[in-house]
């Protein structure tokens, strides 16, 4: 997705985002394929390390902490409901899985875009976010 | 070189900076329960999803936020390689950033001479 119309034009949030979606990958793809061997867990601890570690997370702490936390508890939560019995979790999974919105318009508001943009930036991940993810694993059943 | 669990010479490393001694407090804690995790083989998805989010708390504590320029590296090797060696190699970072080169070294020293004591 194009980072660069998230962040209202800032190329350090732009690149921010970009290790953030590198790290969060890494934590699904051990959940999902159950990679719990040492080089997977340690290589997404130091991509975790390098995202708290950036300039622009480092810059904006304070605001971006609790948009990562909120985003990935909700995101535990759409792991731990994704298989489970009762279709009604399983489709809050299916909301869930795209937590990162919460991130997306965090950055945006930091960024300066504003209402528009943070609503702009909303449509545009929720949008891209489920066709990807339908095209690849189909509808909730 | 220093001993494990060491709240005492986070003390000492630490020499009244709050901060610092609160960032090798919680560090070391994850450290632990992370290498400890590994070292299990476990696959379970809450555990690590708690150490992915604990990890975020180190590394937004105050003293890592002003000091992730110089320790950005060591945390990442100690992290990837998960060996005590190298959450040392962190510790004497922060120690001669906190009292310079030959203090710092000093204190390592009297503190690994207290550990082989006890």
């Amino acid at each position: 997705m194009p980072s660069l119309d998230f962040t209202n034009g800032n190329k350090l949030a732009a690149h921010w985002l970009t290790v953030w979606g590198q790290y969060s990958r890494a934590c699904d793809n051990i959940v999902d394929d159950g990679l719990f061997d040492r080089e997977h867990l340690t290589q997404c601890f130091a991509l975790g390390v390098q995202t708290y570690s950036h300039p622009f997370y480092q810059q904006h702490r304070q605001a971006l902490q609790m948009a990562a936390l909120v985003t990935t508890s909700l995101w535990a939560k759409s792991c731990e409901w994704e298989r489970c019995p009762e279709l009604w979790k399983r489709q809050w999974a299916d909301t869930l899985r795209h937590s990162d919105v919460v991130l997306v318009n965090a950055i945006n508001l930091i960024c300066g875009g504003g209402w528009e943009g943070m609503s702009a930036a909303t449509g545009t991940f929720l949008s891209a976010g489920f066709i990807q993810h339908l095209d690849k694993y189909g509808a909730v059943k | 070189m220093i001993p494990e669990s060491p709240g005492h010479c986070h003390l000492r490393v630490a020499a009244g900076d709050e901060d610092c001694f609160l960032f090798l407090q919680v560090f070391e804690k994850w450290f632990r329960v992370a290498s400890k995790f590994v070292e299990s083989k476990s696959t379970d998805a809450k555990e690590f999803i708690a150490l992915a989010a604990n990890l975020n708390f180190v590394l937004s504590t105050p003293y890592y936020s002003r000091n992730a320029q110089a320790l950005y590296l060591l945390v990442s090797q100690a992290v990837l390689s998960l060996e005590q060696a190298k959450f040392d190699a962190l510790v004497m970072a922060i120690v001669i950033l906190r009292h310079g080169l030959s203090p710092g070294l000093r204190i390592l020293n009297d503190i690994d001479q207290t550990s082989k004591k006890e």
